[in-house]
Formats: C-alpha cells, sequence, structure tokens
C-alpha cells in the first residue's frame, strides 16, 4: 500500500513539475514602453492662455505571449509648490486608433522584437493668470509616469515607467509655435 | 426560403447599459419599422450587457486552477485567460470545466478539437473576453445572455412582430443563433445573418430587423 502510495505522489509530482515547466517556457506577454524612444516634445496648439504639447512613446511587446494593454495614462509630478503658474492636464491614445477623449481603449498585442504601436501624449497647460506665455516662463523640468495596465496569461497588473521632461524641451517648442504637428 | 423578398435593417442605438431593457430599447429605435410580418434579431452580446452580465478583471480573484487551466488554452480563446477561465468555471462549475479540459485535452490528443467547450457549458464560448466588446465594454469580460428564448419571446410580445432571436454573430462567418421566440427555424435565422449585418461594435447597430420574413416563409412553403 505505502508503495502504491509512493508511487502515486511520485507521479503528481511529476505532473506538477511538467505543468510548471510548461508555463516557465511557455512564458507571457512583456509591455515595455521605450522612455529611450521618447520624441522631443511638439507643440500642438496654442492660444493667450492655454497650451497644448505632445509626444510619442513607442511600445512593444517583447514577451512570448499575446497580451492586452487595457489602459494607458499620464501622471505628472507637478505639485503646485514647484509650480503653480498653470493646470496641466494629459490625454494618451494609441496612434493605431487616435482619439481625442482620452479614452484608452484596450487592445491586443502580439509578441512582437518590432515596436507594437504609439503611445500619444498630450500635456494641456491653461494658464491661472490668463497668458500661457508668462506662465510657461515659469516651467520646470516634468516627471511624468506612464502607467499602463496589463492582462496577458497572468492576472492583470499595472506597472509605469518614469520619464522626464526637460525644461529647455517646453522652451524649443513654445518658439516653434505652430510649426510642428504630432503624426498619427 | 426566398430570402430575395427578405431586407435586413440594421438599428443604430445608443450605448446600451444594465440600466436599460432591451425591448425598450429596440421599441425605442426600431418600433415605427417594424411590421407583424418582420423578426427582429437582437445581438447576444447587448442583451447580456442589459443583463447586467459582465465582470471587471479588478473585481475577480481567479483561482490557481484557472491559472493553470487557461495557460493550456489557445491564446485566441476567452478562456486563455485567467478571468475568462474563471467566469467559465463560475458559470458552468469548476468540476464540470476540470472534467471538459480533461476529456477535452484527449480528445484533442485523438485529433478533436473543440470538445472542452462542448462539454464546459454554453458560457465557455459565450464570454467575450477583455477587448472584445465596444467601449466602455471594452474593459470587461461579457457573459452570454441568461434566457435568450424568454428574451426573444418578451420581444416578439412587446414589439407584435413575427418572431424575435438572439443571436450571436460575427465577420468570421459565424452565426449562432442562441435563442427564437416560438415558431422560428434558429438554423435558417442562422443562414440569413451569417454576413453579420450587425457589422462591427463601433458601428453601434445591435438590433437587425428581417424584414418581410413571414412572406418569406408563405412564399417557400407554398
Amino acid at each position: 500500500m505505502l508503495v502504491f502510495l509512493g508511487y502515486f505522489l511520485a507521479l503528481c509530482g511529476l505532473i506538477l513539475l511538467a505543468v510548471a515547466l510548461f508555463i516557465w517556457k511557455q512564458g507571457d506577454a512583456d509591455f515595455y514602453f521605450d522612455a529611450s524612444k521618447r520624441s522631443k516634445l511638439v507643440l500642438e496648439s496654442v492660444a493667450a492662455d492655454t497650451a497644448t504639447f505632445s509626444f510619442r512613446l513607442p511600445f512593444r511587446n517583447r514577451g512570448s505571449q499575446q497580451g492586452t494593454v487595457v489602459d494607458v495614462f499620464a501622471r505628472p509630478w507637478l505639485p503646485y509648490e514647484q509650480y503653480s503658474a498653470a493646470e496641466l492636464t494629459t490625454k494618451v491614445t494609441a496612434a493605431s486608433s487616435p482619439r481625442d477623449d482620452g479614452y484608452w481603449e484596450a487592445a491586443l498585442f502580439p509578441s512582437d522584437k518590432g515596436d507594437n504601436d504609439v503611445a500619444l501624449v498630450y500635456l494641456r497647460f491653461d494658464a491661472h493668470g490668463g497668458d500661457i506665455q508668462a506662465a510657461m516662463d515659469h516651467m520646470v523640468d516634468l516627471p511624468l509616469n506612464i502607467v499602463y495596465q496589463v492582462i496577458g496569461r497572468t492576472d492583470w497588473y499595472m506597472a509605469k515607467v518614469l520619464l522626464e521632461v526637460p525644461l529647455e524641451e517646453f522652451q524649443q517648442a513654445m518658439q516653434t509655435a505652430g510649426t510642428q504637428k504630432v503624426e498619427a | 426560403m426566398g430570402q430575395g423578398m427578405i431586407e435586413l435593417i440594421p438599428v443604430k442605438t445608443h450605448i446600451v447599459t444594465k440600466r436599460d431593457d432591451i425591448a425598450d430599447v429596440i421599441e425605442k429605435y426600431a418600433g415605427p419599422q417594424i411590421g407583424p410580418g418582420d423578426v427582429v434579431s437582437v445581438a447576444e452580446s447587448v442583451v447580456a450587457i442589459t443583463q447586467g452580465r459582465y465582470r471587471r478583471p479588478e473585481e475577480m480573484n481567479p483561482s490557481l486552477l484557472a491559472m493553470i487551466l487557461s495557460r493550456f488554452i489557445h491564446v485566441d480563446s476567452s478562456c486563455s485567460s485567467p478571468c475568462g477561465m474563471q467566469c467559465t468555471m463560475d458559470e458552468g462549475g469548476t468540476l464540470r470545466v476540470l472534467m471538459a479540459f480533461i476529456v477535452g485535452g484527449i480528445a484533442k490528443v485523438f485529433g478533436n478539437s473543440g470538445m472542452f467547450y462542448k462539454l464546459a457549458g454554453e458560457q465557455a464560448a459565450l464570454i467575450d473576453d477583455v477587448t472584445g466588446t465596444m467601449p466602455p465594454f471594452d474593459k470587461v469580460l461579457v457573459f452570454g445572455p441568461k434566457e435568450p428564448v424568454k428574451v426573444a419571446e418578451k420581444i416578439k410580445e412587446r414589439l407584435g412582430c413575427f418572431g424575435a432571436a438572439v443571436a450571436d454573430v460575427n465577420d468570421l462567418k459565424r452565426a449562432a443563433v442562441l435563442g427564437v421566440s416560438d415558431g422560428l427555424d434558429p438554423h435558417e435565422l442562422s443562414r440569413i445573418l451569417i454576413d453579420n449585418p450587425f457589422g462591427n461594435a463601433n458601428q453601434q447597430t445591435p438590433i437587425v430587423i428581417i424584414k418581410n420574413y413571414a412572406a418569406a416563409v408563405a412564399a417557400t412553403r407554398g
């Protein structure tokens, strides 16, 4: 009886080991937002009291399984103690299916050696004093988290990549008012 | 059937939610166009949404078994994610899904694919995973509708039409009629709806009126 039990337990152990090896070899989706490939900031539009900038951030699924990017949003770290001249709001959309409502439409992406898509990130500044030029004169380096929600072969999770948009990019973009547009 | 007599009319609606009653929606958007000889078909996912039959992944806690079993399901299936598999287990029963998995796996070894979906309960094939439905339901898992026959009967009674159907149709030439009102042939309706007159999700046309259906049936029967 004990011998039979031993064989049974050994068989269960072998099955569990085989399943674990299969799952390990199968892998999962692994999304990578490549901060090093971020495009320079461009000025989308400017008016007396508001300015909208944008940049492109490529991302790819470098894992071994298809995965879903359920949501993406940009979270600026711009406290009023550091900058209070304008209010910053953000929008993120996919270049492959752009929308202007700030809603990220969940999409499947296969594993790929190249970029799967590009996140278009929009930064809108509304000057508190009504003068966007004056407000941008006080701008600082902008730390910006790109936060994304993923579902793959494992349960859903959230991750983020921290970018920094330097002050000089805002200044240069403001000088090119109306001459550059982000490509969808 | 004399399908030349039949006309398919897709009907656009607002984004239907669990606050809506499907019969009210049909009456509001399609009521004046529906005659006594027509059949009203409605997309199954929209019926399910009106029944509140969807779940957010964030509200779920997939079991270890769901996480393991989902690994062995083809990546294109809704059951290939832990949440999709957990939904299937919640609807069909954990033991039933486990047995379907084992038997389906053995059947597949012998070249008989798809057995898992036949054995795991009808919801296994009906659940739409995240991205399977249009915004704002692109971020949730949508189940198949409950009691589609009752829904079809209710629509028929409310609209005074020849009949009603709840259908699962896609662009891959797959049309499954899940429930029909009394007297309708689901296979005939599947053939009529095979080209997906509902369009893609963004067209927002979850209702299709099959005009002159009764006359076409009468003509066929001579």
